[in-house]
Order: structure tokens, then sequence, then C-alpha cells
């Protein structure tokens, strides 16, 4: 980029071409005052608070949206543009019911701030005190319209950064309001939770009920880590004050990564289930009560040992949740595989990864299943196959990257759903397969691609003509993606799993195929990697066929229900439920073993695509309790 | 419909239209009208009604057409008889019963219906110049019609016979610039967008006509559809690699729409539209996109944005448009008028073009003139046209014989022209100069009944509501000019908040993201800028001079009273024959009853609400009747005066000024004494009022009224110095109410002859009884009251002939029309437009006198038209008395050196405390204001009384009278019944006959029986009760 030469109140500085004045600002250290703008965001010069003066202008211009020019002469600060910007603060603060006192942003708020810069100890305008509703309906966030100054970060933070455009502003002039949709409740509209909105505010007009009252920002501990729950691997920056959560932010919104969903923004801060407090057994009359550590780990070693000496090995089953850390699972299949010598050892998705193997291998080139298409493909695609997956629901920053796709790239987005379209308005096309039919219809495109003649398009719900269109978007792709998420996943269907790989083979032409599976456990892939899942056939499933007599959960902060293992009375004598959650599945257990959350303790992850990463503690754990890992490894301890 | 495949074609088809249509000429054309406000005011009725008469007549000659709107809006229906042998005839008004008329009349008889017709000499039509608008008498839903007139030729030699860059070299030598409102020239504005890069560039027509008052481009888009395709047609072959227009048309104009979608759709099957336009390898299509009702889509930017599908947001600039307008390409916007000029610039060139219009601004210019015109309607006009001509000879005036106060051009953009400004040319420049902006061209014309802070409001209220919301600056900031503006109106606001308000204008101008917000401020700094006083009156006086703004007054009459008279309290008491207690309601409020219900020129009447339902009440006329029945039956009035005070106040005039500050000094306790140098009190009411229209007795009455309150009256005392009456501490404080009693001379050669008086002095004579000897042949020179009075006591001093000779029209006479009326009736004859240049004499005695005649030119800053004299048109006449009525001024030769005259020598005095540089001395009434009204010098008495109380009670004077000692009546709360609000005419005053009045001074106005008084009371709308907005 060409550099320039620019004057700015009186000193000459440099900046590139096609830069903003602000942004020449900004990289010179030199200070102009700001509100709706927002890095990452288009600029829209709303507020006035950064307007400059420009040789040969005839009005004060905005620095936010005026382009700088080699030569261009630029007054920043002097007393008519201090003057304007004060007025500008009056009427905003006027202009609603900006009661500071008692304000969850107070002491953390954009405007207040700019307040105390202008010393506005007193406005000379009359105050509108408007009667504006509060919209409290949502399960996180908040909108007091009164706190709001209009600024539309929020708005353009929902519709450019996070792709769900819920918010925009409703009514006109002096009436305008920030709406959900058209003008729902935030609660019940199409709002993902995301929470973005809320870190986009400059003000206290969104909060979060999670956060509000526990601090402020500015005095709170920050920690930069990733988040470990779905896969994607957000970027987070915590807040901490006292030991205590205060609030999850994106470090930076402006980043093409820097999105965060529901689950890492409000998840740690929701605690929607009970803890597991302390390590618990069960009692002579078949009630858990609790006990020390030391007593769960020997009560866990010794009838482990005593169904190791009866049945062998084999006579334990070691499940975990994809769910848990690497550490965690490498000490689990140490100790189930390793210390106990049971071969039966599997992942709670253990199924999906079975069919995911057994699909790809059939493909036509072999795929090998654990290639890695990195997430970040999804936002450069220029066309994206979609297949029973709902993004915004199971993994909604990838639902973000892919309306980012069809809106930035003008990517073709192609979903195949026999039951939806988690996409509409964003979607060019919706094949929308019989039940059952999506194999044949994928098969179909994959023909259809290559030029081969189709036969039995109409029993299969997608016409000729649409796997035309379809192939046609496919053929022009450069940069093809195939996604396929939780309704593919939990069918455990090896064909259609197959066909999604044919498909991604044949739509890149032959070379390395982007696809992605949008597993349901943030850490199935290590675990997969591991080897967690290799036994041949659900060990679970089939616990009472193999004879097995104990069995060990290693549940970690996953939160599973009794009525998701159906089978568990068959035949198990002993039950060890390792979990962070005092769920029906742990109140089953005769052992309890309480694991930290994943802000409690440090751990290593990978992605979905198999990014490794790195997850700092945020807050201390609970009392007494220790690191997964550390409590299996005691464990296996005993057996030495 | 083939398309042409050339412009050969084109002009083959003009040539075989034109031959159909000069067959059709030979018959009877009967067009009517049919606009959108031909349509609302019944068109389409009138229209059926001459195809039916028509057929049952078998009148086979005769086609029944349909037009657009030519502008005569409030004239509609309006149909046009193009008839062979009595040419072109417009009607206007017409019914379905006129129309059966007209059919019998015109088109069977042959003969003009001459009373309905449009008077075509009428300036409304002749200082027209009808170019954008010269296809409204065509029918806008046939194409051929518009081919006929040279249609889609400029199209047609634009692309074969001209460079694009040809085109818009000719656009820019002729001038033209964006009508839309800043009149950015055209041709700099399509250069910038033909130079920008891209390969895929718009055209597009704003047609999102929004001002309040304003509908030309409406009249435009459905009359004359065909030149905005041709138009935007053209202009996308000069800016090229443009292949798709929009017009974007308010919603809110659903036959606008409707015509133009036609107009498209007939374009394209004449292939005008489309691929291979006229057989060439030019390609443009044009669609049209309805708005959806925000006024700020008006605005380029977020125009462009509704297009889009977007929220009609304005975006920032730059990037401008020209590089990144609509879906970010290069985009060219103009608005309907603009596309309309440009096939007759490239058809008929662009010298033509400029032919009219002035050097920066060519062409001409639709304008909407609207509110209190007497034309309302849609106007074509050279740009530069004086605004006075364009009010007054176009728009043919004020209504009711209202003064016209101001102008709003541009709508809520834009700003108020006031009355001193009507010599200004309307054009970019000029108007810019005074604060407004030409706007898209609407005009409102608002009279003196218009409150200036109020219509600020009123456009306030418009943006705010009209604003989107965006920026800071114009969606807070109008609010709180608004919340300022009403504080005004209320009366709540200060001299501070003023100057608050004018730095949040600033700001918004400044700051605001978009011409909206730029402008919105403009209505108020308008205002401030041309009527400061108007806003001073509001915050300093708590009045609202135009009688608007309800907080401010209880009902119209009395909030325009000087005094503030509760007339609807008096009449309420009349109406119920209460009379004794409608004398005691005027008591309370002032002295001198008898006579100001005779000679006051009741500005209440001109405010009074009736006049919505036929005539205002005869407000005065009751007041008189009250006055004289508490006379004639004894009443007597029971002042409840306040504890005596030591302190003493001098007066000097026993005129009206100083009786009604006596009368209130007294009530609240001090010793006045009153020093007259006349032999009489009275002042101009017992010298300058001639006995007919004031019997003497009766002011002489009133004033023994007021002496009964103690106040002293000296007269025949001069005051020769007014440091005597200071001396010794005599006096603690003075009021000087001497008055205006020297006329003014006009300095002409001949003022020296016997034979020549002033009116002040020859008036005064006779009141006094003393001798004057008045000629046979009177000329009595000017148009005020002095001169009315002069020339009717002439006659009845026995004078054969009276002239009065005014030197302008007679509607421009100062004089009261009923006395003006009367005089006439008595046989006074006035000249108009003359002047006197000499007066003639032999012997030391008048002759006669030689006169000039006049020509009214440029408006003054009063709003009339400046006489001039026409040079070499010098007459004489033969007169042997000349009295000379052209003005007056007070004798200031008593004062001490510390109390100075000002402006026309008169006193110079505070004029809301009339307070003057000495200490203790207040100075009022005529001596200070110039000669003026009855009621306002007893105001000023008032004023003074209240000062004075201040003063000397230690208090600081204040702008606010108060007035103490007078306890207020209550008044029957009583609405009138709906019976009462029914149309019925104004109970008259009779009157001597000019008979009776021959030759006496028998009072001229006879009083209302109390049945008549009653009845004329009972019309009282009784404004007073009226609660809330």
């Amino acid at each position: 980029m060409k550099e320039i030469t620019l004057t700015i109140d009186g000193k000459q500085v440099k900046g590139k071409e096609g830069d903003t004045v602000l942004q020449v600002c900004e990289a010179n250290n030199i200070y102009v005052p700001t509100l709706c703008h927002m890095k990452g965001l288009t600029d829209v010069a709303a507020c006035r608070m950064c307007i400059v003066e420009v040789e040969r202008e005839r009005r004060p211009v905005p620095a936010c949206t005026y382009p700088a020019r080699d030569g261009l002469a630029i007054q920043t600060h002097n007393e008519k543009l201090e003057k304007y910007r004060r007025l500008v603060l009056e009427l905003m603060f006027t202009e609603r019911n900006h009661l500071c006192a008692q304000c969850v942003a107070s002491g953390d708020c954009e405007l207040q701030k700019m307040g105390y810069k202008y010393q506005m100890d007193s406005t000379r305008y009359p105050y509108a005190w408007p009667t504006l509703p509060v919209d409290s309906q949502h399960e996180y966030l908040v909108i007091d319209h009164n706190r709001c100054i209009l600024c539309g970060r929020c708005i353009r933070t929902c519709d450019e950064i996070v792709g769900v455009h819920t918010l925009d502003f409703g009514y006109r002039g002096w009436k305008d309001v920030v709406v959900a949709d058209l003008n729902q409740p935030l609660g019940k509209s199409t709002c993902i939770s995301c929470g973005a909105c809320f870190q986009a505010c400059p003000t206290g007009a969104i909060f979060s009920k999670k956060s509000a009252y526990k601090g402020r920002r500015p005095e709170s501990q920050e920690i930069t880590t990733v988040c470990p729950i779905c896969g994607i691997g957000c970027a987070i920056k915590a807040f901490v004050k006292n030991n205590m959560l205060v609030r999850i932010d994106s470090p930076d919104p402006s980043q093409h990564d820097g999105l965060l969903c529901y689950m890492g923004r409000f998840g740690p801060l929701a605690q929607e289930h009970p803890r597991v407090k302390t390590p618990m057994m069960e009692n002579a009359r078949g009630k858990l009560e609790p006990c020390s550590l030391t007593e769960a780990v020997d009560m866990v070693a010794k009838k482990l040992a005593q169904v190791k000496a009866h049945n062998g090995g084999d006579g334990i089953a070691g499940v975990a949740s994809g769910q848990v850390s690497s550490q965690a699972l490498k000490a689990f299949k140490d100790l189930i595989t390793g210390t106990l010598g049971s071969k039966f050892l599997d992942t709670l998705d253990g199924d999906e990864y079975r069919a995911v193997i057994k699909g790809a291998s059939a493909s036509q080139n072999k795929m090998n299943p654990k290639a890695k298409t990195p997430l970040e493909d999804i936002f450069n695609a220029d066309c994206i196959v979609l297949v029973g997956a709902d993004p915004f629901k199971t993994h909604p920053v990838a639902g973000s990257y892919i309306v980012r796709a069809v809106r930035r790239n003008k990517a073709a987005l192609i979903v195949v759903d026999s039951t939806q379209n988690a996409f509409p308005g964003y979607a060019a096309m919706w094949l929308k397969p019989k039940k059952d039919k999506e194999a044949s219809v994928l098969n179909n495109l994959t023909k259809s691609l290559k030029g081969s003649p189709i036969k039995d398009a109409a029993t299969t719900g997608v016409s000729q003509k649409e796997l035309r269109q379809a192939a046609e978007a496919l053929g022009k792709s450069k940069h093809p993606v195939i996604i396929y998420g939780e309704a593919v996943l939990r069918q455990h269907n090896a064909g259609l799993i197959t066909s999604l790989h044919n498909l991604a083979t044949v739509s890149t032409g032959g070379g390395q195929p982007n696809i992605i599976a949008l597993k349901s456990r943030g850490n199935s892939r290590s675990a997969w990697d591991m080897g967690l899942a290799s036994s041949s056939e659900s060990v679970i499933n089939s616990l009472a066929k193999n004879g097995v007599k104990a069995l060990y959960l290693l549940l970690g902060d996953d939160y599973v229900e009794a009525n998701q293992l159906p089978w568990l009375p068959k035949g198990i004598d002993f039950l060890v439920v390792q979990s962070s959650y005092l769920s029906s599945l742990a109140q089953k257990a005769d052992v309890v073993i309480p694991s930290p959350t994943w802000i409690e303790v440090s751990g290593d992850y990978s992605t979905l695509d198999g990014t490794p990463m790195s997850v700092s503690r945020i807050t201390k754990p609970l009392d007494g309790l220790r690191a997964d890992w550390e409590v299996i490894n005691d464990i296996a301890k005993r057996f030495k | 419909m083939k398309p042409l495949a050339s412009a050969k074609e084109l002009i083959q088809l003009r040539d075989k239209i034109q031959e159909k249509l000069a067959k059709q000429e030979k018959k009877i054309q009967v067009k009517v009208h049919l606009g959108t406000c031909g349509i609302s005011s019944g068109a389409n009725q009138v229209l059926q009604a001459f195809q039916e008469g028509v057929e049952t007549n078998k009148l086979s000659d005769v086609s029944v057409l349909k037009a657009a709107c030519i502008g005569l809006c409030d004239r509609e229906p309006v149909v046009t008889i193009v008839h062979p042998k009595t040419g072109t005839t417009t009607y206007y008004d017409v019914t379905e019963d006129k129309a059966s008329k007209i059919i019998q009349k015109h088109l069977v008889g042959g003969k003009v219906v001459d009373e309905w017709k449009l008077d075509t000499t009428d300036p409304l039509l002749k200082l027209q110049e009808i170019r954008v608008m010269h296809n409204q008498d065509l029918n806008p839903m046939n194409i051929d019609e518009y081919i006929a007139r040279d249609g889609y030729q400029g199209l047609a030699k634009a692309l074969t016979q001209m460079k694009p860059e040809d085109v818009i070299s000719e656009i820019t030598k002729a001038g033209l610039r964006g009508r839309g409102g800043a009149g950015f020239p055209t041709g700099t504005k399509w250069t910038f967008v033909r130079n920008a890069q891209g390969d895929e560039k718009f055209v597009v027509c704003n047609g999102d006509e929004g001002d309040p008052g304003a509908y030309m481009n409406r009249a435009v888009l459905e009359g004359n559809p065909h030149s905005i395709i041709e138009g935007m047609t053209i202009g996308a072959y000069a800016i090229g690699n443009v292949r798709q227009g929009y017009a974007y048309v308010r919603a809110e104009y659903p036959l606008a729409i409707e015509t133009l979608n036609h107009a498209i759709s007939q374009a394209r099957q004449y292939g005008l539209l489309g691929k291979n336009i006229l057989g060439t390898d030019f390609q443009f299509d044009l669609d049209i996109f309805p708005g959806a009702g925000a006024f700020v889509c008006g605005e380029e930017t977020a125009l462009l944005t509704s297009i889009e599908g977007k929220r009609g947001n304005p975006r920032q600039r730059p990037p401008f448009p020209a590089n990144k307008g609509l879906f970010d390409k290069p985009t060219t916007l103009n608005n309907v008028e603009t596309w309309s000029n440009v096939p007759q610039i490239i058809w008929k060139g662009a010298d033509w073009f400029g032919s009219v219009g002035t050097a920066t601004s060519k062409g001409t210019k639709t304008l909407c003139l609207v509110g209190k015109v007497n034309n309302t309607g849609l106007v074509e006009v050279p740009l530069g046209t004086p605004l006075g001509k364009i009010v007054f000879d176009i728009g043919g005036g004020i209504p009711k014989g209202k003064q016209f106060k101001a102008v709003q051009i541009g709508g809520p953009s834009g700003g108020v022209i006031p009355i001193e400004h009507l010599n200004t040319p309307v054009d970019y420049e000029a108007v810019t100069a005074l604060g407004a902006i030409m706007g898209s061209g609407g005009l409102v014309v608002m009279d003196e009944d218009s409150c200036m802070v109020d219509v600020a409001k009123f456009f306030l209220q418009f943006t705010r509501d009209e604003s989107c919301g965006k920026c800071t600056p114009c969606r807070g900031g109008i609010p709180k000019m608004l919340a300022f503006l009403t504080k005004i109106t209320e009366g709540k606001a200060t001299m501070e908040d003023l100057s608050t308000l004018s730095e949040l204008a600033d700001m918004i101008c400044s700051a605001s993201i978009c011409g909206l917000g730029q402008t919105a401020p403009n209505p108020v700094l308008t205002t401030l800028r041309h009527f400061k006083e108007e806003y001073e009156a509001h915050i300093i006086d708590k009045k609202c001079p135009a009688v608007v703004c309800s907080a401010l007054f209880k009902a119209p009459c009395s909030g325009t009273c000087p005094v503030g008279l509760d007339a609807p309290g008096y009449i309420a008491f009349i109406k119920q024959g209460n009379f004794e207690q409608a004398y005691r309601v005027i008591m309370e409020r002032l002295p001198l009853p008898l006579s100001v219900g005779r000679v006051c020129p009741h500005p209440c009447e001109r405010k009074c609400r009736r006049q919505q339902v036929e005539e205002s009440i005869s407000i005065r006329n009751l007041h008189r009747f009250a006055a004289d029945w508490a006379m004639e039956h004894g009443v007597e009035y029971k002042p409840q005066l306040k504890e005596p005070k030591k302190e003493k106040v001098a007066i000097i005039g026993a005129g009206p000024a100083g009786l009604s500050a006596a009368w209130d000094l007294a009530h609240e306790g001090y010793q006045v004494t009153i020093f007259e140098s006349l032999p009489v009190a009275g002042g101009m009411l017992a010298v300058g009022i001639p006995e007919y229209r004031l019997p003497k007795d009766l002011l002489k009455k009133e004033i023994d009224i007021i002496q009964k309150l103690g106040v002293e009256i000296k007269l025949n005392s001069r005051i020769g110095n007014i440091d005597s009456l200071f001396k010794d501490n005599k006096y603690q404080a003075l009021f000087i109410a001497t008055g205006a009693h020297k006329g003014d001379k006009m300095k002409i050669p001949g003022e020296e002859l016997a034979g020549v008086f002033d009116a002040i002095e020859f008036l005064r004579e006779l009141n006094l009884n003393k001798k004057v000897k008045v000629g046979q042949k009177v000329a009595v020179i000017g148009g005020g009251n002095s001169a009315i009075d002069a020339a009717r006591v002439a006659l009845r001093e026995g004078a054969k002939e009276v002239h009065i000779l005014y030197r302008r029209e007679k509607k421009d006479m100062p004089a009261l029309q009923d006395e003006i009326l009367a005089a006439e009736e008595e046989g006074v004859q006035i000249h108009c437009l003359t002047a006197p240049t000499k007066i003639l004499g032999s012997n030391g005695a008048v002759t006669g006198l030689e006169m000039i005649r006049m020509e009214l030119k440029d408006f003054d800053t009063s709003g009339r038209r400046t006489p001039n004299p026409v040079s070499g048109s010098e007459y004489t006449m033969d007169f042997d008395t000349v009295i000379e009525a052209t003005g007056q001024r007070p004798d200031t030769t008593f004062l001490s050196a510390d109390i100075s005259t000002g402006r026309g020598g008169m006193i110079a005095a505070d004029p809301r405390t009339l307070v003057t540089a000495r200490k203790g001395v207040f100075a009022g009434g005529d001596a200070v204001t110039g000669p003026a009204t009855v009621i306002e010098a007893i105001a000023q008495g008032q004023r003074a009384a209240s000062s004075i109380r201040r003063f000397l009670s230690g208090e600081p004077l204040s702008p606010l009278v108060h007035r103490n000692g007078y306890k207020p009546i209550e008044i029957p709360p009583i609405p009138p019944t709906e019976e009462e609000l029914k149309e019925r005419p104004r109970v008259a005053m009779k009157e001597l006959s000019s008979n009776q009045r021959k030759g006496n001074y028998k009072e001229v106005a006879l009083p209302f029986s109390p049945e008549e008084a009653q009845n004329e009371g009972s019309r009282c709308l009784r404004c007073d009760l009226e609660v809330g907005e």
C-alpha cells in the first residue's frame, strides 16, 4: 500500500493509501473521540464525536469515514470541534435516561468515560425522560433502551460479524429504537444468544444477566485463553475478580475468528446444573453420601481390583466423554487399557467415529478421515454444501463463518436436509430429500457434477433441475467446502458419509477434499486420534453381551443424563462416574468423583479440525477439587 | 406500435401524428384536466358530463379529451376548450351543472361563457414562462401526442448527431442546475460520473417530493412523463456504461406512478427504451421504485440506500454517489424537473434555454404557491423573477386584504424571506444569501396571522418526525430545539435560551450527516434573523404578536388588543342583557370607553375567529354600546382605590396616554397632576378627531370621571422646561405624553401661501371652535386618517369640492376602510397615484396644485410598491385650499438636555419600560412611538403607570405591565349554542345618510339597540373558553 503524508494538528504524519483519517490518527497515536466506531465494523459516521476539520471542507467531517489523502491538512482539536463534541454528548445524555448510579455499566461505560472527559457536570438542554421499555425476557441478555445511544454497534455486530442480523433499528428519528427482528422480544427472536451485541455496547443498554453487578472490566484480572466446548476453538478473554468469573469477551471481535457463542460466553457463568462438590460413595442404605477423595479413590481401586481379580481386565469397561481434556483422556486410556488391562475402552460418541472411519474408507479415493480441513476454509469458501447440520444451534460460530462466506465471497450455499433449511435467506438452494434419501441425493449430485446420467431423481425428492443448478454452482466453485453435522453423525450411517466424501472428492476435482464434520463434543477429535474409540463396536451397547461388571464413566464437565444411557443397570455391579455435575446419571453411581469444569483447570484440547489448543485455568476450582487426570492417575497408582 | 428503427422513422411518425392531430384541431376539442388535484375536485365527473353531453347532443365535431394539471390547482376542475372559432378558452371551477351549460352555450351555441372563463390577461398567466410544463395540456397517457410536439427528437439528435461528450457540454453550456434544491450544475455532475471508474453505472430520477406544500414534481410526473424518460435516456447516453435507470417516486403519488409506468411501457413499445434504441447500439431501460413514505429518502444517499432494499438511511459522503452510488456503482441522481429540462435543451439548444433566467441561474423554475395567497397552485417563472412579482402579481396578493408577512421557500429545509425582501430575485444565489434555499420550489406565503416562532416550530416538528435518527445532532438536537421553541411559545423562555438554541442550531447544521439535519435548523435560523423581535415579544413581553401561541392569550381579540381588553367577557354580559356588568368589565381595563368605543381602529376584529364562519364580531360597536348604555342609565363607576401614597407624579399631556397613566396611578393611590398646554383635555381625541366621529361632550364626561378620582388637570399650562417640575422635589416622577401635534411639511414650493394648512393644525383650530377659512375647492394630500378627517371636515365647513390626492393606490391607504368609504359617500373625490410637486398661487394665496403622476415600482420595506414619478406627466388642478396630511411629529422643545430624541424627532425611551435617560422621567404615547392609535396610547399610559409605580416603590422595572387595584369580574363561562354558531351576517351599525350629514357635525354612526347588541353579542365564539390545544 502506498504511503501518504498528512498534516494533522500541524504535525506531519504518515498513513497508508485507503486508510480513513481515523485510522491514520490511531496509527500515529493521535486521540480522536469515538463512540459509534468499533474496530471490525463498517463505519457509519453516526455519533459525530470524531468530527475533524479538513482544509477546504465546508463542514467538519467524521474522521471515521473520511478518506485520508496525501497532503491533507486536518485539525482534530480546536475550540469549535470541542464545543460541537460537548454538545453532541449533551444531546446523548439528555436523550434517554442515563442514570449512572444505578447502571450495570457504571465505571465500565464509554459514554460515561466521555462524559468525564468533557466534564459534563450539567446539561443545558432539557432531559427528554422518555418512558422506554426494558426487554428482559432473554435467557442471558437484557436490552434497556433507556441507556441506548443508538450508535448501532450492536446492530452492525449482529449483522456484519455474527451474520444473523437479528437486531436493527426500528421506527424513525427521535423514536428510533434497537429492535430484534420485527420488534419481537429478544428472547423470542432469531437471536442466537451469542452475546456479541453485549460486548459491542458502549453503555449499559445491552447487558448480561450473568455478569450484571459482578464487577467491572477495568478492575478485573484478564485471562486470555480458548474455549474448548464445541471444538471451533474460539479465543476468549475472561475477566476474573476475587476468583469470581465476571464476564467473558472475545479478545478482538474485529478478527475473523473473533466470535463467541452462548456456550463460550455465557456457559461458564450460567451454572445451570448442580455441581458435584465432594466425592461421594453409596452407603449401606444405597444412598450417596460425601466422603474424602482418598476414600473414594481407595474404594474405586478396591472394587476394580476385585472385578479384575474375578473377571479379568475385560470385566471392566471405561467410557469417556469427548468433552474432557487430552490429559484426562490419556490418563483414562492408560488406566483402562494399561493398568486394568481391559479392551473395553470407548467414547460416548464412538459410534460416530466408527461410521466416519468406515464411510471415509469406503469412499472413492479412500480418504483419510483424519485429514485436516481447517475451519477457516469455511469463510474462504465460494460454495458450501451443508448436510444435516444446524450450525447456529450446535456450533454457532461455524454458522457465522458460513454467513460470512455467503455475504463476503458471495458463496453459493447449498443446503441438503430433509427436515429444515438452517439458513433461510442465505441458502442459494435447499435440496430437500425425502426421508432417508440424503445419500441418494448426494450421489446424484456427484453424478450430476461428473456429467453422468441420473435416473431416479424423482424418487429422492430432488429434481433433475435442482441437481443441475447445484452441480453448476459446485462446478464453478474454486473453494468448495462440504459440511455435515449432528443429523448425519447421529445416524451412524457410514453410507451417507461415503456419499459425502465422494461428493467432496468430485467437487474439488480430485484434489484435497474439503470436508468438515461438526462433531458433537469439543475434544472428540483428540479422543478419536488417541484411539479411545478404536473398539470395533460400541462398548456401551454391548456391556451385558461382553459380561462387563464394572463401568467407569469419565464425563468431566459434559452433562449427561441417565436417560441418554438407558441400558445402564443391566449387569453392572460397580459404576464409577467422574463428573462435574450431579446429573441423574451420576446419582446412579456407586462412587462419584467430582470433576472441575474446564475453566477451573488448565488442559490440552484440540479443535474439530485437529489443531491443538491449550486452555488455561480461569478460576480456581471448587474447594479441594483436583484435575481429572490427577485423580485417575491416583487410582492407577493403587495398582502399582 | 412498432419499434422505431431510426431517427428518420421517428420524424416520419411525428409528421404522421401531426397530420392526424391537425385534422382534429379543425374540430372542437374539450380537454378536461385530470391531475390529482383535478380528480380530487371532481374532474372525472366533469369529464363524464362532457362525454354524455356531447353524445346526447350528437355533437359529432366535438372530441372530449384528457389532459394533465396546468397548475390552477385551487380552481379545479379546469376544462380547456379549443374551438376553431372562439379560440382557446379555459374554464375553472367547473361542475357537472356548469358543464351542461358550457355544452349548450359554447359547444352548441358557439358563445364563450365569459363569467366562468379564465381571464387570459391576468398576470397569473401572462407573467409565466411555460417550459417544463409545456405539455400539460396533452394526454399524458398517449405517447403520440408527446411525439407530435417533437418529443424524443432531443434523444434522436443526441444518439445520431452528438457524441456523449457533446451532450454533456451542451448541458454545461446551457447552465442547467439541479432543480431539487442545491442547484448543483448538472453538466458538472454528469462529467463526474462519466469520468468515474466503472463498467456499470446508473441514472436515477428523484421523484420523492416530500416537502409540505410542494407538488410541482407530481404535476410533471403526471403530465409530462415522457420528458423524464427522454431526459434520463439522454443522460444515460451522455454518461456512458449506463444500462439501467430508476425513477424513485413516492408511493403517495399513485397517479404519477401509474402514468409514468404507462409512459415507460409505451416508450418500450416504440423501442425508445430497451436495446438498440432508434436503431443504434445504445441500450437503456428504466424502472420505477416506489418510495415508502420517508421524507429523508429525498436525500440522495438515503434514496439510493432505499433502492438497494435497505432502511433508507443517508450515508456519509464522501464517497459521493458519482463514484460510489447505487450498489456502489457510479450514479447520477437528478430531480424530476432537472431531467425534464434535458430533452428541450438538446433539441432547442443551450442558447434557447439560457434566453430566460439570470446569468448564473438560467431557465425557468416551477414553483408551488401555497398558503395565504389568492392564486394557489403551480406556476413556472424564469429564474430571477422578483419574489414580490410572484406573490402579488402572479399570486394575486394576500386574501382578505391581510398584510403579507413572509414566504417560506424551500420547505422545511428552507427559510423565511420577510416583507423587506420582496424585490429579491428568486434564483439560487439570492435566496441562499438570505439564509433560505431554493429547495424544490415550494413557496408558502404567510400573512400577518402567522407567528414566526410557531412557523419555525411547525417545520421543526416535521423534521423531527422525518429525521432518520442515524446521527446524534439531527436525531437528538431537533427535539431539543423544538423544546426550546415550545418554551418560547409558552412564554417560559429566557433570552439565554435563545442563545443556547442558536448554538445548538449551529452545531446541527455543521455536524449532521446529511442535508436533512444540516438544513433542519434553517426555519429557526432565518426567523431568528428576520423576526428576532417576534421571538423577543414572546420571551420578554410574554406576547405572541400574531396571536397564534395560545398559551399567551385568552382569546385572539383580547390577545391582540394593546390593553388586553376582555372582549369575550363584556360581550358575554351584553349577550345576557347584563349591560352594566359589561361596562364594568371594560372599565377594569381602560378609562375613556365612550371614546375608544367610537374611534378605536379595532385590531381585535382583524383577529376575530368568527371570520372563519363569516365576518368578525362587531367588537368595537358592542364596546360602544355598553359604554353608551352605562352613561345613559347613570351607571356610576365605583373605583377601588388603594390607600393614598405621599408621592406625587406629574404628567405632561392630557391625551389618552396621559389620562390612562393618571387613571392607573390614581387607583394606586398616587397624587397625579396633568399639565396640558391646550385649553381642553383629551389630546388628539379632543382636537384631532372631528365631532361627527366623537361628540366632545361625551369625551368631557369621561374625563370628568378621571378627575373624580382626584387627578388634577391643569389646562393651558405649557411646561417650558421639565426641570421646573423637579424643583424642591415637587414631583417624584414625571410622565411625558405630549403626543405628536406638529404637522410635517412636504417641502415643496408654495407651502407658505395663504390657504395652505397642515391637517393637524386645521382640525385642531376647528375643534377649538376657531375660525378657519375653508375655500370652495379643497385639496387634501395624504392617505391616512387625518387626511380623511380633514377632507370630511372641509366639506362640512362649506367646501364645494374636496379632493384627496394620494401617491399610491387606494388599497395602500393607511386610513380605516370604513372612513374612506364614508368620505366617498359624502362626496370626497380620491385621486390615486399622484403627488403634488408645487403649490401654485397668486397674490400670496393658493390657486392650484401642480402634480405629477406616479407609478408603482419595486417593493419597499413595508411590502408596498414604491411610487415613482412618471417624468413628463405633470399636470395642474385649481384649488383655493390645500391641506397637507402627510405626517406628524412631536414638539420636543421643552425637554432637558439629558433626554434625547431619536428617529423622526421622537423622544427616546425604552419601548418596554418607557424609562428615559433621566431618572424618574418616563415618556410614552405618540411622542415616543410616533403617530399611533388611541388604544396604543392608552396602553402606553398603563405601561408608564406600571413603571412609575415600580420606580416609586423601589421595585426593579419590568417589561410586563402590572396593574393593581382592579378586581377581576368573573365572566359567565357559557359557550355558544349550536344555533348561535350558524352562519349569519354581522349586525350592521346604522348611520346618518349622507344627506343628513351635510353641513353638520352630528355623530354619523348610530348606536345599536339593546336587541341588536344582544343579537350581535350572541355571535361570539367565546374563544376564551377554549381549553388546551
